[in-house]
């Protein structure tokens, strides 16, 4: 590969002109224009939100779901989920390892409590087929919450605490439900396919949990 | 999809003529020029930056008050300028014991001007930009340790939260890394808030007295080409 200036004709500024905005400097002794682009999303998006849990209890049964996001049959767009966390608190030692995880899931939620997302642009339109739901209807507070989880893409280790002195919430970074780099390269859910996020361990009912999804619709 | 050479006249460099600089390789049996480009974020079509600035509260106590507000941004209205929040951490010190489950902190949205709160100066990230003051930041205090009058201002839909720090025996400071109160992919995916939009960071519940807390916030502010 070498350096390869491709010439132009440069015209004047002036009626019918249009100029393309570059800068120029010298490299391997030839004067360039580079030129400035704007970077465009590949995708557009309709709606970009976030929608958070309420405080929820564990609970002592296994596999018990806890969040999901589901884009239902004929919703007409694509969701792109971009990053998915929790966070824990423990007021009780326990000496147990325990674990969550993110499941893939073709079958719509139709219990638990729907969540309402919060757009990151007020213009955004969200479309009412991508519905987010979750295990607890209020701070504390759980209700019922029944899809099944499949096989596990992502696992999160919970905190827990041995020591009984020393039981607590230690701040630490987000449990990450799905890899870093969904950041920039999405879980893309099409019509008919969701998330799930769910306990695959039992958990002390005095443990709590906060999960939180971003994401975006767009079109096909 | 196919590789597409697109041939064009390459002019002798010489008067009036402008060189595009590319590399030139072999690419499926082709030689071609790939251009060298300057990428310009543009986060919302059809705006630019006009100012990027940093703002933090002052360290503010922890309230026995339950749904105490901690920060607001806030756009005001008949601004002309759209404001991008980029990030927006929480950082908490703790000189007391809680045994119970912490306090949520969380981020909403709001729609209503904040009051009584300590407006904050925000700091510019380049002194060629200009604050518009039409862009709002309130802290809960006034100084270092003194809770000043409470930022009136109603939550919303609890967008994004996490839980305080809190420790059952060892008091003390455990360093950690920032509480993000956003999405971290906000760095390049930022909330917009238009006119008469605003965030609110807010403490759910009751919290210990001893707690310490400090919310960052970057931002920039957007306006029409």
């Amino acid at each position: 590969m070498a350096e390869r200036p491709v010439g132009v004709t440069d015209v004047a500024s002036g009626a019918g002109v249009a100029q393309f905005r570059t800068r120029e400097r010298t490299v391997a002794a030839e004067v360039v224009s580079e030129q400035y682009l704007i970077g465009l999303r590949d995708r557009v998006p309709s709606y970009r939100g976030m929608v958070s849990t309420f405080r929820t209890p564990g609970s002592a049964a296994v596999n018990t779901a806890l969040m999901s996001l589901f884009n239902l049959s004929g919703s007409g767009v694509l969701v792109a989920v971009r990053a998915s966390r929790m966070q824990a608190d423990r007021t009780v030692n326990s000496s147990t390892a325990r674990w969550s995880g993110t499941s893939l899931i073709t079958t719509a939620p139709t219990d638990g409590t729907v969540l309402t997302p919060v757009g990151f642009d007020s213009a955004g339109s969200h479309s009412a087929s991508v519905v987010a739901r979750g295990l607890a209807s209020a701070d504390g507070t759980n209700g019922t919450f029944t899809p099944t989880a499949t096989v596990t893409g992502w696992r999160g280790a919970g905190l827990r605490i041995p020591d009984a002195t020393t039981m607590g919430h230690y701040q630490y970074p987000d449990i990450l439900m799905l890899p870093r780099t969904a950041r920039d390269d999405p879980v893309v859910l099409r019509e008919g396919e969701g998330l799930l996020l769910s306990f695959i361990d039992s958990w002390p009912t005095s443990s709590h949990f906060l999960a939180a999804l971003a994401f975006e619709e767009y079109l096909p | 999809m196919a590789e597409r050479p697109v041939g064009v006249t390459d002019q002798a460099s010489g008067a009036g003529i402008a060189q595009v600089r590319t590399r030139e390789r072999t690419v499926a049996a082709e030689v071609v020029s790939e251009q060298y480009v300057i990428p310009i974020t543009e986060y919302l079509d059809g705006f630019m930056l006009s100012y990027r600035g940093m703002v933090a509260t002052f360290r503010t106590p922890g309230l026995a008050s339950g749904n105490h507000n901690l920060f607001t941004i806030f756009n005001k209205t008949g601004s002309t300028k759209i404001v991008a929040v980029r990030r927006l951490v929480l950082q908490v010190e703790d000189t007391g014991v809680l045994l119970t489950v912490a306090p949520i902190v969380q981020t909403s949205r709001i729609t209503t001007l904040p009051t009584s709160g300590t407006v904050l100066t925000p700091v510019t990230c380049d002194t060629a930009l200009t604050h518009d003051t039409n862009v709002e930041c309130m802290g809960a205090a006034s100084a270092d340790g003194t809770a000043s009058g409470p930022i009136v201002s109603t939550a919303g839909t609890r967008a994004w939260a996490g839980f305080k720090m809190r420790m059952a025996t060892q008091v003390g400071q455990v360093l950690f890394p920032d509480e993000t109160l956003i999405p971290e992919l906000c760095g390049d995916t930022p909330i917009l808030l238009r006119a008469l939009e605003g965030l609110q960071v807010q403490m759910v519940q009751a919290s210990v007295t001893t707690a310490h807390y400090v919310i960052c916030c970057l931002f920039d502010e957007l306006a029409a080409v």
